[in-house]
């Protein structure tokens, strides 16, 4: 009886110590693992060079697109690239992150120039420092920079009205929403576009509005200018945002039969376009242009770029050329 | 043998040890997070330190400037000095920390500063308006970037802190729980080691107890104490049963004594029940002698001289101790009585071819087989019988084989004869005893006794074939016990 219970005791002594061994391991191996977690904050050799880029506004998806072709580069090239911005649109931000980035003693600065007044300064201040500037998306022709990345943004006017004309028939009234009249390449998508349908008779354009490239005052400046001007039945947006804008406005307002033309492929636009709400949209490269200006910049400490002004790709694409698109895309996010 | 002591000094300890190492752990534990809590901290401090320093030493140079004065100057200086050791300490930040390519701008952005700060002085000691205008200027706005810059550190450090608190208070509730395991483990072995310790203990002292109530109770048959292990209790039951072991042999020495007292007391008796008041008859015996040489009866003298020494033999002491060839005269004398008797129709012989027959024996020790043997085996053959008595030397022993052609006997009266069976002794042969009436188990008892050993008397015989008693003597017998 004794015998009995003292070995069931033993017993559930056992199995009792068995999982608390159990349990005293796994809680040893967590704390190892927390320990390496901890550990694996320490931060790895950072490259020789440290580049900046300076994009319009830093979390756009324009942008961010950019980023990633910059930050592809750097599986190439011995360098980090920081990518900063302004929260929103802000000239007066920007021109401080590229004045911070001189003080940091950056050994390259990657910006876009939305204004040649004020950047100019700026971008030679850099250079007078001896950091390298490449302008990217927007070019400061008349500065010391070393090299532009981007797109030809008055032939992509070009393109746009090109695209208007081929697919409209009969009188069109164009309503124009622009990122921002201030900025060189806005200015330069409006104005080739305008230069190419100016000798078009039945085309013309009622009124241009700007957006701040903000997708909400997109909205409201397509809804006034439908609400003021009851003739427009295209709407063409600089902007990587305004087209989506355009069309939320249109769904407002109620109207049908309106031709868009927007900028930029972000996944909205694209889906817009799969729906028929967007009919043209003028793709550009912002993958390539981030992969390219840190090539350039990076060149640039060995010889002077062969050509300062360095145009990538961009094309018109209708929802005929989705598929195209996509496999495009799905290389980029590989 | 490891004593009780020693085991439970190992227990204690052991039971120490693990406590001690758990709370030491727990202890390093607690002091590592304190001091990870205070590394982590101290980034902040430094940070917030070098803003300041940064403020001062753009105060004291506006100061300077406008004032003028050698004070400020070495103000301005010194804070310079405690900015580049700031600006040192940072480098021990920056393997730690997410934000790298933040802390090596920052680095730069002091650097700049400094740069700048310098120039500005330098311009201003030159009497350059514009320059150290320009130049103090360019200092304020890389202050006011190191301001943003360490307020966006801060921030990026609280993030990284908060995730690193996350782990560490994790880390911190897990080495907790642990820690309770493992008391909690090691209080259920030590339970199971106290258990199992006093168990061994008690189980081998009541296993003693029993035995030793067994003793008390006079019975030295049980089982040898067992104990598992081997400590001090081990050792008490060794000699527990060794005592057990002695006592017991004493015992069964005694009762051996007193078994052979009985036997002698019995054959005493014996002797005494069947002599009639022997001395009046040895008298007589000796008178009639007299008579019958006188009347020239020479076979009946011859006749009464060899009773009158039987009967002087059987009484004498008993317990004296005779040689062998005393005993076999004393055959010889009652074959001459018995072969007066029946004449032809019994014969009888001796035969020891020479040997030296002084050897001790107990007294009464032949005569009455031989007389058995006569009685039992052959009184009934009406001629031929045979009675001999054969003595010859076997290694070194002496055979006496006492052998007769009479009746003999089955296999279980033979069986019966070798067996002891002391309480039928002495009833169930009084019956069938002759004049001296000593049985033979009886003279068996006595030879066995007497030798110290078992196997003196073998007996060889079947129905219708004679019997052989056959005595085997040990020639080297020293009598050991002598009353």
């Amino acid at each position: 009886m004794q015998r009995r219970m003292s070995v069931s005791l033993f017993i559930i002594g056992f199995v009792t110590l068995l999982s608390l061994g159990i349990f005293i391991s796994s809680s040893f191996l967590k704390t190892l693992n927390i320990n390496e977690k901890l550990t694996q904050l320490v931060a790895k050799e950072l490259p020789t060079y440290h580049f900046v880029l300076i994009g319009e506004e830093a979390d756009n998806d324009y942008w961010r697109l950019v980023e990633k072709g910059a930050k592809e580069a750097e599986n190439y090239f011995d360098v980090h690239v920081e990518y900063k911005g302004p929260k929103r649109s802000n000239i007066k931000e920007h021109l401080k992150l590229i004045d911070m980035a001189v003080a940091s003693k950056v050994d390259g600065i990657i910006t876009q120039a939305l204004t040649e007044e004020e950047f100019v300064p700026a971008i030679n201040r850099a250079i007078e420092s001896g950091i390298p500037v490449v302008t990217i998306d927007t070019d400061a022709p008349s500065s010391d920079r070393v090299a532009y990345i981007g797109t030809d943004n008055y032939y992509s006017g070009l393109l746009a009205g090109k695209a208007l004309i081929e697919d409209t028939e009969g009188e069109v009234s164009v309503g124009i929403i622009t990122g921002n009249f201030n900025s060189e390449h806005q200015q330069l998508r409006v104005q080739g576009f305008k230069d190419m349908i100016k000798d078009i008779e039945r085309i013309k354009v009622v009124a241009v509005e700007e957006s701040n490239i903000s997708r909400l005052e997109a909205e409201q400046k397509a809804y006034q200018l439908l609400r003021t001007y009851e003739e427009i039945n295209a709407f063409y947006g600089t902007s990587a945002l305004d087209g989506i804008g355009i069309v939320a406005a249109k769904n407002k307002v109620n109207v049908n039969d309106l031709y868009i033309i927007a900028f930029d492929t972000l996944d909205e636009t694209i889906k817009l376009l799969e729906g028929n709400e967007i009919h043209a949209v003028v793709v550009q490269k912002p993958f390539e242009m981030g992969f390219k200006s840190v090539e350039v910049l990076m060149e640039s400490f060995i010889y002077q770029p062969k050509s300062i002004v360095n145009h990538t790709e961009t094309k018109i694409i209708r929802k005929a050329d989705l598929p195209d698109l996509e496999t495009e895309m799905h290389l980029i996010r590989e | 043998m490891i004593k009780i002591r020693t085991k439970l000094l190992i227990y204690f300890a052991t039971l120490l040890l693990i406590m001690v190492a758990v709370s030491l752990m727990l202890y390093q534990n607690n002091k590592n997070a304190v001091s990870e809590y205070d590394d982590n901290f101290r980034r902040f401090l430094l940070l917030n330190e070098i803003t300041q320093t940064t403020n001062a030493i753009y105060d004291k140079l506006t100061l300077y400037i406008i004032e003028d004065s050698p004070e400020l100057l070495k103000e301005y200086t010194k804070n310079r000095e405690s900015l580049i050791q700031l600006q040192k300490q940072l480098e021990d930040l920056k393997p730690y920390s997410n934000n790298i390519i933040q802390i090596k701008n920052y680095e730069n952005m002091i650097s700049s500063l400094l740069e700048q700060s310098d120039l500005t002085v330098l311009s201003f000691e030159s009497g350059d308006i514009d320059l150290y205008y320009d130049n103090l200027f360019e200092t304020e706005l890389i202050s006011t970037f190191i301001h943003e810059t360490t307020l966006m550190l801060i921030n990026e450090e609280l993030t990284d802190y908060h995730q690193f608190y996350e782990s560490m208070v994790e880390k911190q509730r897990i080495t907790n729980y642990m820690g309770i395991a493992i008391i909690f483990a090691s209080f259920i072995i030590s339970t199971l080691f106290a258990v199992w310790f006093s168990t061994g203990i008690t189980r081998s002292i009541s296993t003693l107890n029993t035995a030793a109530h067994e003793i008390s109770k006079g019975n030295f048959e049980g089982k040898d104490v067992q104990v598992s292990s081997k400590d001090e209790l081990w050792f008490l039951s060794k000699t527990f049963n060794e005592m057990k072991r002695n006592v017991r042999q004493l015992v069964d020495e005694i009762q051996e004594n007193s078994r052979l007292n009985q036997a002698l007391k019995e054959m005493e008796l014996k002797s005494l029940q069947n002599q009639i008041n022997p001395h009046f008859l040895f008298n007589t015996l000796n008178a009639i002698l007299k008579t019958s040489y006188i009347e020239g009866a020479e076979r009946t003298g011859q006749l009464i001289s060899s009773i009158s020494t039987l009967l002087r033999y059987n009484l004498g002491n008993l317990n004296k101790t005779m040689l062998l060839n005393e005993e076999v005269e004393i055959v010889k004398e009652y074959f001459y009585i018995q072969k007066s008797r029946f004449g032809d129709r019994i014969s009888f012989e001796i035969n020891h071819e020479n040997i030296d027959l002084s050897i001790p024996i107990p007294c009464l020790t032949l005569q009455p087989i031989v007389e058995n043997a006569f009685v039992h085996g052959i009184e009934e053959l009406e001629e031929g019988a045979k009675i001999s008595l054969e003595i010859y030397q076997q290694e070194d022993h002496l055979i006496v084989d006492i052998c007769d052609n009479g009746v003999g006997m089955d296999e279980r009266t033979r069986l019966s004869l070798l067996k002891n069976e002391h309480k039928k002794m002495g009833t169930h042969q009084k019956g069938e005893g002759h004049s001296t009436g000593i049985g033979m188990q009886n003279v068996r008892r006595r030879l066995e006794i007497f030798y110290q050993k078992v196997d003196v008397m073998d007996i060889i015989s079947s129905p219708g074939e004679g019997t052989i008693i056959r005595l085997k003597l040990p020639i080297h017998f020293k009598e050991a016990k002598d009353d």
